[in-house]
């Protein structure tokens, strides 16, 4: 089993090593992300820029694309594929005010293809940038004090928190740590300043949160980074239990909040999660992080710069399907890691302690805070914020930010939080969801539809195999009746959709899982938790939507006849043996 | 038709090639020969003629046969009159406008100039300098100089024969005597050409009989000395080839406001052959939705017969095939005006604008629904002018497309005034709705104005916008076949770049492997202001400059109204702005590249 762990690489030296993938050499070229990225962007032949930009790109946040419903009949007709970009947005914590909500809804009629896209890492997402257009939504998100620096590419991601600030006194303890953490982690070339927003070339105007403090930085260097950044991507995320609203445990560094009469105590710290694997390669596999021990606030920031700088040294810079974090645990054993964490700090780390998470699900509806304030999570189908045929939800949110009387939060679940609302102000927010017949609590739906994630997949996601986000609320719509039949209506039910089995929509922390393998062929996944403490198993392979529903009703009316008092799917799925239980992750092929 | 297949008519051709006028009549005599006699007393026959021949080695006087030619018909004329006068055992000699020095005219005794009308009312580019030599104050007294002219052109233009009706009169003030009168002929001349070449002939007849006694006997062989363009294409507007359509290919995509098709037809390499810049000439039908509104209207019995130029027909058939009913000329209406003696419509003839007005746009249904009247069958009919074929700018390589021959086009939809009945382009629409296995009836028309350089080294900078782009994607095939590299810049504009980048996917392999240096393109709508072509020429007019230095030959394609005029003004700007010369003196160095072939314009 443990056969498929490589062995270690020795300690990198930001020096490309022999068989570097392409992406390492792209970087080593890139001169600190910079590239060919401006010519490219002046080429007015093609609409798009050439493979070693698109991976400098990223780390500005931003994907070539194209929309794949056109390519074969864009081809036959002589043109290239109708390419656009992609940008995402850094969030931390999912956090916008009404006037940033503005400006996003601003952005994406303009620019992009008119949608908003909530992400399961609490960020926003525009689709459909034209080439010519990127730069100017680039400077209208600086406008707005927002930016996309690390939205992708091999370094620190968006950094999730619980959003709900329900317990006002210890939400406020916690959040700000997201922003520290995703400040303190950012690359600090200026090439996104330079090249986005004319920095240098006298029209700059250095809005972004990151010039700050990298006013003084040396626009050629990345003291932390180095210039060949991380092997790969790298996720932070910090939960509140009993909430494990973003599953905690599936990023590089999961930092799960101790609380004690209401103070915050610190963090326990676990390494090494991620989801991601490859069909036809078993050694790649989702895997849930390893606790290494609890540190103090104060400690929290040069932890995770520790843990990041061990696996710069240490990760695999030759083959990208093992260049998470997660491998170089398992290469090293967490135990060795944690050793050489200490040992770079110079101090040891204390045990962990004890937590225990409840749910992963948002609570939709109002819900009034220990401060009095009121707080709203809305269902968003996906995450997709649009308007269309019978939802004019874009329209009513702008409608709302426009009062600008509360923040919006997005949650790790695609939904979103309107909070820190006064009870006037609410009644104003109601009359508007009224005006739209938008319902605040998602009562009417299915506990199941309130409950499922489905990632983007098709007509943008170059990945992907098969639909999620465009398949996922019609495959439902066949699923509530087998719901109903049953009595499981109201049970919330985890199920999760990705199109690929990058797992960018969770897709193995689902009670239900599927992963596309092809056009209308899914593989199914069982036995997940519903708190998200636990992956889940291959069920049965490539089936249609025909077998899918043949499954679930077989499976559904078990449950629902034979499950204990409170026994959630996930756990019984495994106590009446349909999947053997995942460990951690090694284990998820047995 | 001729005797000969093509193969043979090529070999034939090559065997003249470069024979000067008596060895030719020399080759035509011994072909005669060869058909009449057998093998042994063929010996006896050469030597024969030689014995004829030699007093007509020195013929009374010289005719010099000059032709202006665009897309090639006045060379075609000028040509097959030039074979015929030297059969007539005339001494002549075929020029060029573009070749001919016009000092010569002092030493000239007998001159026929065949000559087309371009643009709007200009002459073709490369008669330019003869034009503006004649009609300039530096041309001499030419007295001793007797002259025909035989103006092409096409009546729908305001200024019909324009440039043949100037050179006439230019030669007439410089004195020079007018042995045939001039004669203007429309699009449909092959018939007018052939009476006013007999006219030409019977005034010209040589002095020395003994060379007459020839005449009857090279009479078959006239034929059999194809010019250099007619053995490329023995087929023409009377006697058309049938090319299958291969495909018919909107490059448009659903979001654009138009459409572009690109077609490919199947052609024989033996049956026709064409040059990169050569045009492809299309006849087309006319739509049915006008045919059948236009009987109805007239209630006239779509099969009686009537009688055309070109024989008897049914109504209906003239109608769809031969007649053009779906553009009107001023002659149109003046025949039928003639017919009807109606006042509001003499009144129209008479009021020059507001005619002029109408003719734009206004189609046969038009002119009866708006002129109503009592005609005949026949006399409607009388009034109409044949329907003749459409040219489009090959857009492939004879070389690289093997049999195949494409081409770009946009078709023509209007509606005329207030009314909003579509007025369907005949040629465009009948072209886009074919399908695959169609044959459509072509010829081609050699294109000598709009050419590559003679060397693959020589710097192009090709501007077209829509389908003003289709001559250059036959160009830049070209250019690869010959293995060329860079040298080569192309401007280009559209609509939108999402949804109008016609050819794109081409271009971009074209710049790849180096067969296309420098590409620029315009899309007016895909920002607020307006944005064309000719912006980007100026935003690279120092480079522009610097390849116009070098001698790079401009070439420009497309729309004649807007692209045209635009590009051309905006050249003058550059030159003159990079040069420091005035603006006049930038006009002159152009109208000097369009004599040395250096800016050529291929505008419609
Ligand atoms: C938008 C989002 C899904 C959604 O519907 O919300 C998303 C969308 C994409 N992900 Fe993801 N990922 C998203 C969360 C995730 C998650 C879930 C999480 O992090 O909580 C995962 C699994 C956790 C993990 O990282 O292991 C995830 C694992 C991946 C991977 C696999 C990474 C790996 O370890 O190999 C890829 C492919 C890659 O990076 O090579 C990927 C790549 C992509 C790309 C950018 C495809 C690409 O590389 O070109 C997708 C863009 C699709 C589109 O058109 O928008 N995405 N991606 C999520 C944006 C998160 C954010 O705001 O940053
Ligand atoms: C050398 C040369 C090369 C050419 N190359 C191409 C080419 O590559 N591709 C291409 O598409 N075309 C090309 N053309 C134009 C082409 O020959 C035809 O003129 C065009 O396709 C229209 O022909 P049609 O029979 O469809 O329209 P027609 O039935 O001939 O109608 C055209 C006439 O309609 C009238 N008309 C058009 N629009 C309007 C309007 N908006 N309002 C009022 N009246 C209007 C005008 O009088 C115009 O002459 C070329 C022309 C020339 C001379
Ligand atoms: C772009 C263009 C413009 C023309 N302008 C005129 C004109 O103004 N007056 C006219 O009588 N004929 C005009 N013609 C018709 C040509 O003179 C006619 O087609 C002639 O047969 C061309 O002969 P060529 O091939 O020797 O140039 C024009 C033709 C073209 C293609
Ligand atoms: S899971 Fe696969 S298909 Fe879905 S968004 Fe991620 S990469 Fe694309």
């Amino acid at each position: 089993m443990s056969s498929i762990v490589k062995p270690l690489p020795k300690i990198h030296e930001q020096k490309l090593v022999e068989g570097s993938s392409e992406v390492e050499v792209a970087k080593d070229k890139g001169n600190y992300l910079r590239g060919t990225i401006e010519t490219a962007f002046a080429d007015q032949i093609t609409a798009s820029i050439p493979d070693d930009d698109t991976y400098l790109l990223k780390f500005h946040g931003t994907y070539q694309q194209d929309n794949r419903d056109l390519r074969d009949i864009r081809r036959e007709k002589k043109l290239e594929p109708a390419y656009s970009f992609m940008t995402r947005m850094r969030v931390p914590g999912g956090e916008l005010t009404a006037k940033q909500w503005i400006a996003s809804d601003n952005i994406a009629s303009n620019f992009g293809n008119n949608t908003i896209k909530l992400s399961t890492r609490q960020a926003v997402q525009f689709h459909g940038f034209i080439k010519y257009d990127l730069k100017k939504a680039i400077q209208a998100m600086d406008a707005a004090l927002l930016d996309s620096i690390g939205g992708c590419g091999d370094v620190n991601r968006n950094v999730m928190c619980d959003p709900d600030p329900s317990n006002a006194e210890v939400h406020a303890q916690v959040f700000p740590w997201a922003k520290k953490v995703s400040e303190h982690l950012l690359p600090k070339s200026r090439a996104y300043h330079e090249i986005w927003l004319d920095e240098g070339k006298g029209e700059g105007k250095k809005r972004v949160d990151s010039a700050a403090e990298s006013e003084t930085e040396e626009p050629f260097s990345e003291p932390m980074y180095g210039k060949l950044y991380l092997p790969k991507k790298f996720k932070i995320g910090i939960a509140i239990p009993p909430n494990n609203d973003m599953d905690v445990y599936i990023n590089d560094i999961a930092a799960v909040a101790i609380i004690k009469d209401n103070k915050l105590q610190g963090f326990n710290i676990a390494v090494g999660g991620g989801l991601a694997m490859t069909f036809g390669r078993d050694d790649t596999y989702p895997r849930l992080a390893s606790d290494v021990g609890f540190v103090e606030p104060k400690k929290l920031l040069e932890v995770c710069k520790t843990v990041l700088e061990i696996q710069r040294d240490f990760g695999d810079r030759t083959d990208r399907k093992q260049g998470r974090l997660k491998y170089t645990v398992d290469r090293m054993g967490a135990d060795n890691f944690k050793a050489m964490m200490e040992d770079r700090l110079g101090y040891k780390l204390e045990t962990t302690k004890p937590i225990e998470f409840k749910t992963s699900a948002d609570k939709f509806g109002w819900h009034q805070g220990s401060d009095k304030k009121w707080h709203a999570t809305l269902f968003v189908e996906h995450g997709r914020v649009i308007d269309k045929e019978g939802s004019q939800l874009k329209t009513a949110l702008r409608e709302i930010a426009e009062l600008n009387t509360c923040n919006f939060r997005l949650t790790g679940n695609q939904h979103l939080m309107l909070v820190n609302i006064t009870e006037k102000s609410k009644e104003k927010i109601n009359a508007i969801l009224a005006k739209y017949q938008l319902s605040a609590d998602a009562s009417e739906l299915s506990g199941m539809r309130r409950n499922a994630i489905a990632c983007v997949a098709l007509n943008t996601c170059p990945l992907a195999m098969a639909e999620a986000e465009r398949y996922m609320p019609s495959l439902i719509t066949k699923i509530d009746p087998i719901l109903s039949k049953n009595g499981l209506f109201e049970d919330e039910i985890k199920i999760r959709m990705t199109g690929c089995p990058n797992g960018c929509g969770r897709s193995v922390m689902g009670e239900i899982g599927f992963i596309g393998k092809s056009m209308g062929k899914y593989n199914m996944y069982l036995g997940s938790s519903h708190q998200s403490d636990r992956l889940s198993k291959l069920y049965k392979e490539n089936l249609d939507e025909a077998a899918i529903l043949a499954e679930l009703e077989v499976l559904l009316a078990d449950y629902a006849v034979n499950r204990n008092q409170d026994e959630k799917f996930g756990d019984y799925v495994i106590r009446a043996e349909y999947v053997k239980e995942t460990i951690i992750g090694l284990d998820f092929h047995d | 038709m001729t005797l000969l297949n093509q193969k043979q008519i090529q070999k034939v051709s090559a065997a003249v090639d470069g024979l000067d006028p008596m060895q030719l009549a020399w080759v035509s005599g011994y072909f005669s020969g060869l058909s009449a006699q057998s093998g042994n007393t063929l010996q006896g026959s050469i030597t024969d003629s030689l014995v004829h021949e030699t007093p007509a080695a020195q013929p009374s006087e010289k005719i010099t046969v000059l032709y202006g030619s665009q897309t090639g018909n006045s060379k075609k004329i000028a040509e097959s009159l030039h074979t015929a006068l030297e059969l007539n055992g005339n001494q002549a000699e075929l020029k060029n406008t573009l070749d001919y020095r016009p000092q010569q005219l002092k030493k000239e005794q007998k001159i026929i100039v065949v000559i087309s009308t371009q643009g709007n009312g200009e002459a073709p580019d490369e008669a330019l300098g003869f034009y503006k030599y004649l009609t300039s104050d530096r041309a001499p007294c030419l007295e001793n100089l007797e002259f025909a002219v035989l103006g092409l052109g096409d009546s729908s233009y305001d200024d019909y024969c324009q440039t043949g009706k100037d050179i006439d009169s230019a030669l007439e003030k410089l004195g020079a005597k007018r042995f045939h009168d001039r004669v203007d002929v429309d699009l449909d001349f092959e018939d007018d050409v052939i009476t006013w070449k007999k006219g030409i002939l019977s005034k010209t007849e040589p002095k020395s009989d003994t060379v007459v006694s020839f005449a009857p006997k090279f009479g078959g062989a006239a034929e059999l000395v194809p010019t250099a363009e007619s053995n490329v294409n023995n087929y023409s507007e009377s006697n058309p080839y049938q090319a299958e359509i291969l495909n018919v290919l909107d490059l448009t995509t659903a979001e654009s406001t138009q459409n572009a098709y690109h077609i490919e037809l199947a052609i024989d390499p033996d049956g026709l052959s064409y040059e990169a810049g050569d045009i492809l000439a299309v006849l087309p039908d006319n739509q049915d939705v006008l045919v059948d509104a236009l009987i109805r209207k007239l209630n006239f019995n779509a099969n009686e017969t009537v009688t055309i130029k070109k024989g008897q027909f049914e109504l209906h058939t003239a109608f769809k095939h031969h007649l053009e009913i779906a553009n009107l000329t001023a002659n149109v209406v003046k025949t039928y005006a003639g017919f009807i003696k109606l006042e509001s419509l003499q009144a129209l003839l008479d009021d020059k604008d507001a005619l002029k007005d109408y003719l734009n746009g206004a189609d046969l249904l038009d002119l009866i629904t708006d002129y109503p009247a009592e005609i005949s069958t026949q006399d409607l009919v009388a009034s109409l002018r044949p329907l003749i074929s459409r040219q489009y700018s090959i857009a492939s390589s004879e070389e690289i497309h093997e049999e195949e021959v494409h081409i770009l086009i946009k078709p023509v939809i209007y509606t005329k005034g207030e009314e909003e009945r579509k007025h369907l382009g005949v040629a465009s629409n009948w072209l886009k709705d074919k399908q695959l296995g169609d044959t459509v009836p072509v010829h081609i028309k050699a294109n000598s104005g709009f050419k590559l350089p003679e060397y693959a080294e020589e710097k192009i900078i090709m501007i077209g916008a829509g389908t003003g782009v289709a001559p250059f994607r036959s160009f830049l095939y070209e250019r690869e076949n010959q293995g060329a590299k860079g040298n080569s810049w192309l401007f280009f504009g559209e609509q939108r770049f999402r949804s109008d980048f016609l050819y794109q996917t081409e271009w971009q392999k074209f710049l790849k492997d180096g067969t296309l240096e420098k590409m620029n393109v315009a899309f007016s709508r895909d920002q607020e202001e307006k944005v064309y072509i000719q912006h980007k020429l100026l935003e690279e007019a120092a480079s522009v400059y610097e390849w116009i230095q070098q001698g790079a030959t401009l070439y420009i394609c497309g729309d004649i109204n807007n692209l045209a005029k635009d590009v051309h003004n905006t050249l003058v700007q550059i030159i003159s702005e990079q040069s420091g010369k005035s603006l006049e003196d930038a006009e002159t160095q152009l109208d000097d590249m369009k004599i040395s072939k250096k800016y050529q314009r291929d505008v419609y």
